[in-house]
């Protein structure tokens, strides 16, 4: 059950509210090598940015409502799921260009996710991925990240 | 102001901008009838895709995007009792009744008439207002648009979400993210950490697209929805004809819409409130308010006129003064910001055709929604809704990545990306609205600029702030604004243990 709800929304409020803090701290601290003038600003954004956060803190602290016991999230591993497939795609995006990615999270996702169908799955990632390249890059003229697929189309172009 | 709109008349009939509203308009169907992404998210996607373009195309489709698809959240909550977006929440009341009943066909022909009534209605109030609330600006000068800005930042933090405080905290958030770049004033870098690509401050695409876009995806994966809207759900014939009914609900269309406006042109009000008050408008005044709730077309025509007149009467202060009325018009005003185009006298002064143009986008997107919103193209476009959210939820992402990275070609943006849809994701569920962001960003430099040039002119003395009636009366607004909500919690901390 652990695993599968997470932390409490109390203690993701509280966490943020802190983060927020150290952020602002972080701002007021960094501010202090700039001339006066461009610092005044954030320096007066971050103390009130850090009462706020002390503000959220202590109302949870004081008067945590009964939804702050209420799980955070509505399925943790699913979530962190999600997040590590979008990282990876990102990174291989770097790495590989963007077709071959791209039709890789289309149809991964939701497989992983649970879902099997890749009779529908494939060819609407092939699908997708053809408008995109029609509209960003025949239409727009606009350049996709380098692809070893790409190679191959500009050949055919 | 005729003149202007005789001479934008042309661009918005050119082809290729024709082409931007019906295609916003479709989008803007399917993206407001999906469950889980809503108009802002929507136009947060297209900003990516049409940077670049020509501002009358781009803005031609959020102008359809924005009609549509706040019409498009009715389509759910007819058939299936599912709220599209958050202002259909109130068609649900009596539109799920009537398709119960086997009048789906007519409940959203009675939801798509209202909804383009109410949104035409809105777009000629955006005509004939906006302009003359531009000349009002034109008595600012910078000590009263520091406040102007503090106004608008106090009005969408205060009004979107439950939470003052979390309002705040947002608006602060986006001030700070405003901050990051180089001081146009000094040259010093701030917050850039040596990297050339934080030079210039945060892209506002890459800020826009992570806040709105990203979250509903995480959502759509964490909910792992496999089943999409079933094929039958889409099949119906047509029913009694709106347009023959004229009589019966032109009161309420009026009244309704007269609401919508109203509410859309309070700053920071404009929303889900607009279908909320105009359906209880129209329960208050029917001869038998006790059949709403049960079925009353009424009250599916209060709703959406209500809903459709929010929409371009929230632009007017966004156009004018550049405080948005809703979220979305928050969203808008970024992606106005993306082509170069910032409110104010500005852009009416400097960029008529487009601003005028727009104007007439949004009556002509009120228009096209009859065509795109009826019962045939909903049979059409609202296979979309067949397929199953954990599918479309990386769709989105490759949209939204390859928009991304177009704008400066920079895997960097697409790191940023990420991570502010992470933080935008958590920010959500705890209940941090996210358009003060936006608004922070759009706000923050201006705001600290006039700050500072008011402090140059008068030498220092903070005095200048308050120097004139106009900002004096500004000043009052925002701390109005923001002691409002206290007020109300003080009260009902009051009234409680009263009550126990």
């Amino acid at each position: 059950m652990a695993v599968t709800t997470g932390p409490s929304r109390r203690i993701v409020e509280i966490v943020f509210a802190a983060a927020l803090i150290a952020v602002a701290g972080a701002v007021f601290v960094l501010s202090a090598d700039y001339p006066a003038e461009s610092a005044a600003f954030p320096r007066v954004l971050a103390a009130l940015l850090a009462l706020c956060g002390l503000i959220v803190t202590v109302r949870q602290l004081r008067h945590g409502t009964e939804a702050g016991g209420q799980p955070f999230f509505a399925h943790l591993p699913r979530f962190l799921l999600a997040v590590v497939i979008l990282v990876a795609y990102v990174a291989a995006i770097g790495v590989a260009g963007y077709l071959l990615p791209s039709f890789a999270l289309a149809v991964g996702l939701p497989f992983v996710l649970g879902y099997r169908r890749l009779a529908l799955t494939v060819p609407l990632a092939l699908g997708t991925l053809a408008a995109i390249v029609l509209i960003f890059n025949v239409v727009l003229e606009r350049p996709l990240p380098p692809d070893v697929l790409m190679h191959l189309w500009e050949t055919v172009r | 102001m005729i003149d202007a709109l005789i001479h934008a008349l042309p661009h918005v009939f050119a082809p290729a901008n024709l082409l931007a509203v019906v295609i916003g308009s479709v989008a803007g169907l399917v993206v407001g009838a999906l469950p889980g992404l809503t108009v802002t998210t929507g136009i947060a996607i297209l900003i990516p895709i049409t940077f670049g373009l020509d501002p009358l195309f781009a803005l031609g489709m959020m102008a359809g995007m924005y009609n549509a698809g706040s019409y498009g959240g009715a389509i759910p909550a007819i058939l299936m009792r599912v709220p599209g977006t958050p202002a259909s929440v109130a068609t649900i009341l009596d539109g799920y009744e009537m398709t119960k009943r086997g009048e789906a066909a007519y409940a959203l022909q009675v939801a798509v008439v209202s909804g383009v009534i109410g949104s035409a209605l809105s777009a000629v109030a955006l005509i004939l207002f906006a302009p003359p609330l531009v000349k009002v600006s034109l008595l600012f000068g910078p000590a009263e648009y520091f406040w102007l800005a503090m106004l608008g930042l106090a009005t969408i933090s205060a009004l979107l979400g439950d939470d003052l405080v979390k309002g705040v905290t947002a608006s602060l958030i986006g001030l700070l993210i405003g901050t990051v770049g180089q001081d146009l004033t000094s040259g010093t870098e701030r917050f850039t950490f040596g990297s050339l690509e934080l030079m210039d401050g945060f892209s506002i695409v890459v800020l826009l697209t992570g806040l709105f876009a990203l979250p509903p995806v995480f959502q759509m994966a964490e909910e792992s929805i496999k089943e999409g809207m079933s094929a039958a759900a889409l099949k119906f014939r047509k029913q009694r004809s709106v347009l023959r009914e004229w009589r019966y609900f032109l009161p309420v269309w009026l009244r309704s819409s007269a609401i919508g406006v109203f509410i859309g042109i309070m700053p920071g009000a404009a929303g889900s409130m607009s279908s909320f008050l105009a359906y209880n408008d129209a329960k208050r005044v029917a001869r038998s308010p006790e059949t709403f709730g049960q079925g009353n077309p009424e009250g599916v025509a209060a709703s959406e006129a209500g809903n459709g007149a929010d929409n371009a009467a929230a632009l007017i202060p966004a156009l004018s003064l550049g405080i948005p009325g809703s979220g979305v018009a928050a969203v808008i005003l970024g992606g106005l910001l993306v082509h170069g185009l910032r409110p104010g006298p500005q852009l009416f002064r400097d960029h008529p055709d487009v601003v005028y143009g727009f104007m007439l986008q949004m009556l002509l997107s009120a228009f096209l929604l009859l065509v795109v919103g009826g019962l045939a193209a909903t049979r059409i476009f609202g296979q979309v809704l067949r397929l199953p959210r954990v599918v479309l939820a990386p769709l989105i992402i490759l949209f939204v990545a390859i928009g991304v990275y177009a704008v400066n070609n920079a895997m960097f943006d697409l790191y940023i990306l990420v991570g502010v849809g992470l933080v935008a994701y958590v920010m959500e569920k705890l209940g941090y609205p996210q358009a003060p962001v936006v608004l922070g960003l759009i706000l923050g430099p201006m705001a600290e600029s006039q700050l500072r040039l008011s402090l140059t002119i008068s030498q220092g003395n903070p005095a200048v702030l308050v120097s004139s009636w106009v900002s004096i009366i500004i000043a009052l607004l925002t701390a109005l604004v923001l002691v409002t909500p206290l007020y109300r919690a003080w009260r009902e901390r009051q009234r409680k243990p009263a009550a126990a």
